[in-house]
């Protein structure tokens, strides 16, 4: 568990900037760091890190002070033991990849400290080919997996990652992105993550900061706070999809069905090869969503789930609005966002806090990520 | 050797000590005055740069005779040290050798403070992340990254050394087997009648040296960057 308590101002008085911020993540798991550009969100990340020093500051990693400004407690960062990925890579240009990576246990040979094995690393990452290569001549993706593994080899207490998918093209987000979502979910260590892009959020985040001008305004599960966040980011690209993490209650071989738990409620998708009680995370297009005020009979959609409108977003030159409607309870939000014409709108007469019931048919549910290996095959 | 009388061999020996042992002691001076102006803003840090390279542009004569000055028996310093030490530097070996690397240091320097430079201190950020104390740093991210700054200098040095006479001769006087280096033992053909077949072998020696330094010393700067490049 991270806590942070600081106070940041910067002493050149050309740069006009506060930070002020206060949080606490939990021990595992994701937690996004959402902003726009300028807002602190690297800052912040050096503060944690140590590379400078706020004017107050509390910050504890595991019940462990890490700095104190009240009894002038600092820890020098090469002894906080807090994973940095670097906006801008940092590679050392002296050293090729493999060398970048061992770099860390040249270090630690004489202190004795545990780091992970090169193979362990290397594996995970899939960066075999890469080994020998200067770090001239990686491409962009390549350096960030690179900077990643040294990071890890290091054995770290958190791991900071600032825009790791930052600067790079679609096609390469998609290759990287599923390493790092096994590896969130593998390490037994909490992550920071630093991101603008909403969706990448939402793939990988568990939790979510949001800051501005300096100042941490909102922090939740991905649930709770995407459905508070300015919804101009999301829509502004039209990409309301939903992203749901979701646990397996039930297997039905006779049906070929695999049963979710969403809220207090079941939804069915094609039958997967994963253990009861584990977790999926399911993606769901808006335009597969459809809306009903009274609950259809006798109608194929398996899944007919009710809920309440919790925001609309309509747009003058639209043909279609987006609702987005609440699943789950009112202190466990669950977000599903459903793309309707707005001549049906107007019909059903929708408004907000209305009770809904959403329809969807089992093959628009998509598995993210259950085939790590088929999305990486495929490139 | 080369039809070299054991004179000119002595010459050329001792410029070769005077230049090793200059460059040895002179080196953690040259690193740490390259540091110093490279990375560190402090009050009359353009005085200590224009301190560094005085020895570029005035006469080394000039240097010998602050050497004088200050180390010679009678100097400020040379009092004491021999008072305290028994130690003289005047007329001897290490006074021409203190000549030399006073007379080379700004080419030690000058190099080293470039390659100080072209290291982002964003790496070093990157480095103390990893667990990376100041020492260890220096060691594995500093040190190699600079390595052909301080090659390139210590050549120069070396060259610039080794063709010493101002300052040399003025402090350190021209006695031969004691502290006649190379260009000394030029010189000293120069003036004696019949000595021009000797002064030309020397200079030809002495060109030799300073060009196959000068070449070397690019072409390990050069090796080495396209090491770091590809």
């Amino acid at each position: 568990m991270l806590l942070v308590k600081t106070e940041f101002k910067y002493k050149d008085s050309s740069k006009d900037f506060k930070l002020s911020a206060s949080f606490k993540t939990s021990s595992k798991g994701v937690t996004a760091i959402y902003g726009p550009s300028g807002s602190g969100k690297t800052t912040l990340f050096r503060i944690i890190s140590g590379l400078i020093k706020g004017s107050e500051e509390l910050i504890t990693l595991n019940n462990e002070i890490i700095c104190n400004s009240k009894d002038n407690k600092w820890t020098p960062p090469h002894e906080r033991g807090i994973g940095y990925v670097f906006q801008d890579v940092r590679l050392f240009p002296h050293l090729n990849v493999k060398n970048n990576l061992t770099f860390v246990s040249k270090l630690k040979k004489k202190s004795n400290l545990e780091t992970i094995s090169i193979n362990t690393i290397v594996e995970s990452l899939n960066i075999e080919k890469l080994l020998y290569k200067k770090v001239h001549h990686l491409s962009g993706g390549e350096k960030k997996l690179v900077a990643i593994g040294r990071a890890l080899m290091m054995k770290p207490k958190i791991l900071l990652l600032d825009e790791p998918l930052g600067g790079l093209d679609v096609e390469r987000k998609r290759n990287i992105i599923p390493y790092l979502d096994e590896l969130c979910t593998n390490l037994n260590i909490p992550i920071l993550y630093i991101s603008h892009n909403i969706n990448e959020i939402k793939k990988l985040a568990n939790w979510i900061i949001t800051m501005k001008d300096g100042k941490v305004n909102s922090f939740g599960s991905i649930e709770e706070v995407t459905g508070r966040i300015d919804l101009s980011h999301i829509t502004e690209g039209k990409k309301t999809k939903t992203i749901l993490k979701t646990k397996i209650i039930n297997h039905e071989q006779e049906n070929n069905l695999t049963i979710l738990e969403i809220g207090n409620q079941k939804l069915s998708i094609p039958l997967i090869n994963k253990e009861i009680n584990s977790l999926v995370k399911i993606e769901i297009r808006p335009q597969d969503v459809g809306v009903a005020l009274s609950k259809p009979k006798d109608v194929s959609f398996l899944n007919i789930l009710l809920g309440t409108v919790s925001v609309i977003i309509s747009n003058e030159n639209n043909t279609y609005i987006d609702i987005q409607i609440n699943v789950g309870s009112e202190e466990k939000p669950k977000f599903i966002w459903s793309k309707i014409t707005k001549f049906a709108e107007r019909n059903l007469k929708i408004k907000k806090g209305n009770s809904v019931y959403i329809l969807l048919k089992t093959m628009s549910i998509k598995i993210n990520n259950t085939s790590i290996k088929k999305i990486i095959n495929s490139h | 050797m080369f039809g070299l009388t054991e004179i000119e061999l002595n010459a050329l020996r001792l410029s070769f000590k005077v230049t090793i042992w200059g460059m040895i002691f002179t080196f953690p001076i040259a690193l740490f005055t390259a540091w110093l102006l490279s990375r560190k803003e402090f009050i009359g840090k353009s005085f200590l740069n224009a301190f560094v390279h005085i020895p570029l542009v005035v006469p080394p004569v000039v240097i010998g005779y602050f050497l004088i000055l200050l180390l010679g028996r009678e100097g400020y310093l040379g009092r004491l040290l021999y008072e305290f030490f028994g130690l003289t530097l005047i007329f001897t070996w290490q006074g021409a050798a203190i000549a030399a690397s006073i007379v080379s240091f700004p080419l030690f320097v000058r190099p080293i403070r470039q390659a100080f430079e072209m290291i982002d201190p964003a790496l070093e950020e990157a480095a103390s992340s990893l667990g990376a104390n100041q020492k260890q740093k220096f060691i594995y991210l500093i040190l190699p990254i600079i390595m052909p700054g301080i090659i390139t200098g210590a050549i120069l040095f070396i060259a610039r050394a080794l063709g010493e006479f101002g300052a040399t001769i003025t402090f350190a006087s021209n006695i031969i087997g004691l502290t006649q280096t190379l260009p000394l033992a030029i010189y000293q053909a120069t003036i004696t009648p019949d000595g021009d077949k000797i002064a030309i072998r020397l200079i030809i020696i002495s060109l030799t040296l300073a060009f196959s330094s000068l070449l070397l010393s690019e072409y390990l700067s050069k090796k080495y960057y396209s090491k770091i490049k590809d």
